[in-house]
């Protein structure tokens, strides 16, 4: 299981990735999440939602409410411009702490 | 016999009481919780635990809401190792003060010319202090700065208390208008924030300590460019 730390960290740079993919919903995003990390990236389905509307406090995402295939209403998310930005600059400020750390294991085993 | 319209009833009822709002964001955590509770029956569990489970992934109730009650109308709330800085309330007062009187004579001047009712006038002098140390009691609490090893807290959009980050920060530097100092942020995405900057002396040295302590070498030098004497 990842540290708490970790999964805080991660959240805003993931959903905004899952994000740029195309609109989506809290629980669709967290079942992508869960997926995605076989299951090792547990997130507390509740602390979705006030990341969520931080994130579209801020100006990153918006929302809107439609009613699914299947009837149900449901929140979707999309990404807006500032949001892009900043999904740019987190996944080249994680891709840097990624190389530098990938590196590093690299010399061990030199 | 388990209900779990009933359960789900309960549930509503325990986040309302913790303070989560209805009908956004309860509304959303309960499509949520019925969606988890669908898939996990049909992965072969029976009502009630699929209920229990689901609830439980939701987390505590408080400590959802605790979590929401960071966001609120006012914006964010600063985290408690914040550092607080508190504008002076006198050129808040000073400036609705000269505001409202060059409003309220303007309009004593349309109406009534230059022979106009003096008590007029004082009256509305006196209303305008009592409304301008209003709004310099508010303004000296609501407008604060804060900063934190997240960014600086201010208030943005719609005055919404809000952090800018100090990734997302490219420099900030104070500037005068109305003569009053400003806080001017430029982010890193090309918005520019204003918020106000009227600190006591000491504070304001203190403040861009502070901005020192958290930013790189070269953003600081940007700072220093216009605020060199505050800063040494």
């Amino acid at each position: 299981m990842i540290r708490k730390e970790l999964v805080a960290a991660s959240a805003e740079p993931l959903i905004l990735s899952l994000l740029a993919k195309g609109e989506s919903y809290g629980y669709a995003i967290i079942q992508e999440v869960k997926a995605r990390s076989d299951g090792k990236l547990n997130w507390t389905d509740g602390m979705l939602y006030p990341v969520l509307h931080r994130m579209e406090h801020r100006g990153l995402i918006k929302s809107r409410w439609a009613e699914s295939e299947t009837g149900r209403k449901r929140k979707y998310y999309s990404l807006k411009r500032d949001g892009k930005t900043a999904m740019a600059r987190h996944q080249e400020q994680w891709s840097l702490v990624h190389s530098v750390l990938a590196g590093l294991k690299k010399e061990q085993y030199v | 016999m388990f209900d779990l319209e009933q359960s789900i009833a309960e549930w509503r009822k325990q986040m309302l009481a913790a303070g989560i709002k209805t009908p956004v964001p309860l509304e959303e955590l309960e499509i949520h919780l019925r969606e988890e509770i669908h898939r996990r029956i049909n992965s072969g569990l029976n009502e009630a635990d699929a209920f229990s489970s689901a609830a439980d992934n939701i987390g505590q109730a408080q400590l959802v809401q605790n979590e929401f009650a960071k966001i609120n109308m006012w914006g964010i709330s600063m985290p408690a190792d914040c550092k607080i800085f508190r504008l002076k309330a006198e050129p808040i007062f000073y400036f609705f003060f000269v505001f409202s009187w060059l409003v309220a004579f303007g309009f004593i001047l349309r109406d009534e010319g230059l022979n106009f009712n003096r008590l007029a006038l004082i009256v509305s002098s006196a209303s305008g202090v009592i409304f301008s140390y209003a709004f310099a009691k508010i303004g000296h609490r609501a407008f604060a700065l804060g900063i934190s090893a997240d960014g600086i807290y201010v208030r943005r959009g719609r005055g919404r208390m809000d952090v800018v980050r100090w990734p997302d920060i490219k420099r900030v530097r104070p500037c005068r208008m109305f003569n009053l100092r400003w806080l001017l942020i430029y982010t890193t995405t090309g918005k520019k924030i204003w918020a106000p900057l009227f600190l006591p002396k000491s504070q304001e040295i203190e403040f861009w300590q502070e901005i020192h302590r958290h930013t790189s070498f070269s953003f600081v030098e940007a700072i220093t460019g216009t605020s060199r004497c505050l800063i040494e």
